[in-house]
């Protein structure tokens, strides 16, 4: 379990800049949790993800991963790495290597593992995010599509292993297949027990994967619990300067002529609501 | 007339990636083109300003020839391009001075500078930042002096390479619909490269981009309700298609649509 | 968006100096630098320090930052003046112990190097915080800018020097990005030989690398598409005439340094 005691993170605070980049955060995180983080630009949210793996240290509060504060200097980061992988934005931007399996090994590597050990973490990875290790474990990592190489990215973390996986606006830039292909796959992990943690800015990702929706505005948690139970109050969602989601838009619309419309995640429930109408 | 005729390219020891690609934009049309990453929508929009030349086919801007250097200079001064990324677009200085940039390259004297800049500032509402250094915006607002900067140039065709992909939705919308009316007020033709559908809703047409050429062209009514034929292109179909979609074929409503107001009457 | 303005920490005070026209000021360090290696004597160096303090005090920037700006030089001071004392050959000997000698020659030669070191180190110090790194670039551009005439190429030197300028943020982000991702991913740029953290380095510096050719790629294709076309003629709109001030201040550098060389000349006596 990772938690977060009243941590507060402080830009430039010795100068006129001093920015409040987060402020009394009070977080809890189960091993099997599905969570969205969401937020306006500004908010806070990537820096609140720096602090999960002990990248970023807060300047006030603990962070404490199965009872032992991550930033304690008798801590060894490596083993915090090894249970909590972070995939920042592009991570295909932070690609060097010259096959796509070393870049995908680079991680094992530096977490000591042996060279058999890192060899089924590749392929497993690989086969995990829906590539192939045969035919693209010898090629460049530069040679590959957009999608490709996200995927690859995204592979290179789960190789790891870690119990939680945090990932900063996974399909950010992505067509449609593409998006489909990324969220597919990350539930895959959920359905192997690895907690998923997702920053995005796309509210209809967050409402079909999450099951707890934390909401950032101005560095402050203004809301941590079912995504239905936010999405519902739609002055809320603007006020905090979200989007509102079609089906909750579509939602809002349709209630004045159809009081008993329920809350629906995607096209599929709204269209399904509809069908079952019709049959009465 | 922004005119595509019959193109092929190839980058050099590639295969093609356009092939075949036939269409064109008048002044004053507001056009979307749909295509999934890697079906060549951003060789097209380096290709209608001469940034790259055709191997095949010939693409006229009002009659000039892409592919004639010393018709090169007009063609960049009537077709304008705006890219996804506004950061990697800027000559780092300050607003007023990146907005100049492209001023400065044509000749234009001071005082009709000076006029367009106050001008372009007022419409896209960014006079309160003319003198503040390029970092110190946000996203949002970074794009928007790249549009500015472009639009200041007074293109007769401007091309939007996925402008808003980098951004937030409420952004994306802002920008969108900022672009689309002054676009339309100034008679400026537009080809608007984007893969999300939910933009090309409120496009004059669509060209649907598969494989390097075009697959299907068409008002958004006609080619976003095709959600099939869409997904086989890797496209996909804005949610109210979906829906309308779906409900037609059902028999619920009598005629899919794309808005949201009529969906709900002709489901009531 | 946190402002980033790293050459010498732009302070933004407002007095005289902050007004003075970039080029003036950067014209005004050569010159003072120039003839900091012409005085010899005792008295022009002290002048030169009070004309020091006083620009400092009006250009009201902060104390704290006018002492953090010796960081980088007290390394090159303290090497120079050790150095200078220990081994200038000399006939006066003043100290010693063994071999090791101490002569005036280098005390003497010691000290003026410290007071020129730091006279310089405060001149450059009032011209990076009075003068913010656009205005620097421009300046700088304009003062090369007559060698056109020479088929220098000035223009595009000057431009160049201003792009890469803005890049400076955008990649100190960048590399801030790629060494974040990297470190989740274990990679360790702070440990082993020498060798060894070489190495490590290149998961650091060729994803940089790739995304600053990337960047430039990019910003070459926007730069022609707006009409830009490397060697053709463009008009230049920021044409800032030097005012009376920036003038008089040009002039009075110019002047006191010659009076001060005048006065070394004569001794420093008054009759």
């Amino acid at each position: 379990m990772l938690e977060l005691i009243d941590v507060s993170v402080i830009y430039d605070p010795y100068t006129k800049f001093r920015k409040e980049a987060l402020t009394n955060i009070n977080l809890k995180i189960e091993n099997n949790e599905a969570i969205a983080i969401v937020g306006q630009i500004g908010s806070g949210k990537s820096t609140l993800i720096q602090l999960l793996n002990g990248i970023l240290k807060p300047d006030k509060g603990r962070v404490i991963l199965d009872g032992v504060d991550i930033n304690d200097r008798r801590v060894k980061r490596k083993e915090i790495i090894k249970k909590i992988g972070v995939v920042f934005q592009s991570p295909e931007d932070q690609f060097f290597a010259e096959t796509v399996f070393d870049e995908v090994a680079f991680g094992p590597k530096n977490l000591g593992f042996s060279k058999e050990e890192i060899e089924e973490r590749v392929n497993r990875a690989l086969l995990s995010m829906g590539l192939i290790p045969e035919s693209l474990s010898s090629r460049s990592p530069f040679s590959l599509s957009g999608g490709e190489k996200r995927r690859v990215a995204i592979a290179s973390i789960i190789s790891i292993n870690p119990q939680i996986i945090v990932l900063d606006e996974p399909t950010a830039g992505m067509d449609f297949s593409g998006k489909i292909s990324i969220l597919a796959h990350i539930k895959d992990q959920l359905h192997k027990g690895v907690g998923v943690v997702f920053i995005t800015h796309n509210m209809e990702e967050a409402i079909q994967i999450a099951d707890r929706l934390i909401v950032l505005s101005e560095g402050r948690i203004v809301f941590d619990g079912e995504p239905k139970a936010f999405f519902i109050n739609v002055d809320f969602v603007k006020k905090v300067g979200l989007d509102i989601p079609f089906p909750v838009e579509f939602r809002e619309r349709a209630k004045k002529h159809f009081p008993d419309f329920p809350f629906c995640r995607d096209s599929k429930e709204i269209i399904k609501y509809f069908l079952s109408r019709k049959k009465q | 007339m922004l005119e595509f005729k019959d193109i092929f390219f190839a980058y050099e020891g590639e295969k093609w990636i356009i092939r075949n690609l036939s269409f064109s934009i008048a002044q004053g049309e507001f056009v979307a083109l749909l295509g999934k990453n890697g079906s060549g929508k951003s060789t097209i929009a380096r290709l209608a300003n001469g940034l790259l030349t055709s191997q095949k086919g010939k693409i006229y801007v009002d009659g000039l020839d892409t592919s004639n250097p010393s018709d090169t200079f007009e063609v960049r001064k009537s077709v304008g391009i705006v890219f996804q990324n506004p950061d990697n677009q800027f000559i780092g200085m300050t607003v007023e001075e990146d907005i100049a940039f492209g001023l400065e390259n044509i000749n234009l004297p001071k005082e009709e500078a000076v006029e367009r800049i106050t001008e372009i500032s007022e419409i896209l509402q960014i006079s309160p930042y003319l003198s503040f250094p390029l970092n110190l915006l946000s996203g949002g607002e970074k794009q928007k002096i790249a549009i500015a900067s472009v639009l200041v140039l007074r293109p007769k065709y401007l091309i939007f390479d996925e402008i808003t992909s980098l951004l937030d939705p409420i952004n994306r919308e802002n920008i969108f619909f900022t672009v689309r009316k002054i676009c339309k007020d100034n008679n400026i033709g537009v080809l608007y490269i984007t893969h999300n559908p939910e933009e090309a809703v409120y496009s004059d047409r669509i060209e649907v981009l598969f494989d390097g050429t075009i697959a299907r062209e068409g008002k958004p009514e006609e080619i976003l309700l095709e959600v099939e034929f869409l997904n086989e292109l890797g496209i996909s179909s804005p949610q109210i298609a979906i829906i309308s979609n779906e409900l037609n074929k059902a028999g619920i409503i009598s005629k899919a649509t794309l808005n949201l107001e009529d969906l709900v009457q002709k489901l009531c | 968006m946190r402002n980033t303005n790293f050459l010498g920490k732009y302070q933004f005070t407002e007095s005289f100096l902050h007004k003075i026209d970039a080029r003036v000021k950067i014209i005004s360090v050569f010159i003072v630098i120039i003839f900091l290696f012409f005085f010899k004597s005792y008295y022009s160096y002290l002048v030169m320090l009070i004309l020091c303090i006083f620009l400092v005090i009006s250009s009201r920037v902060k104390f704290s930052a006018i002492l953090s700006s010796f960081r980088p030089i007290l390394f090159l001071l303290f090497f120079s003046v050790f150095f200078q004392t220990f081994f200038t050959p000399g006939k006066e000997v003043v100290w010693q112990f063994l071999f090791i000698k101490i002569t005036e020659e280098g005390l003497s030669l010691a000290f003026y190097i410290a007071l020129r070191l730091i006279l310089l180190s405060f001149f450059t110090f009032i011209l990076t915080s009075t003068t913010s790194t656009i205005e620097i670039a421009e300046g700088f551009k304009k003062i090369i800018s007559p060698l056109k005439f020479l088929h220098f190429p000035s223009d595009e030197i000057a431009l160049m020097v201003s792009i890469a300028l803005q890049f400076v943020p955008i990649l100190f982000e960048e590399a801030d990005r790629i060494m974040k991702a990297q470190m989740s991913r274990g990679a360790d740029f702070n440990r082993g030989s020498l060798s060894q953290r070489v190495k490590s380095f290149l998961p650091l510096v060729l994803p940089l690398l790739l995304n600053a050719f990337n960047r430039a790629d990019q910003l070459a294709i926007a730069m022609e598409s707006r009409g830009f076309v490397v060697g053709a003629k463009r008009v230049s709109y920021k044409e800032k005439p030097l005012k009376f001030k920036d003038f008089s201040a040009l002039l009075f550098i110019l002047v006191f340094c010659i009076f001060l060389l005048f006065m070394e000349n004569k001794g420093w006596k008054i009759t």
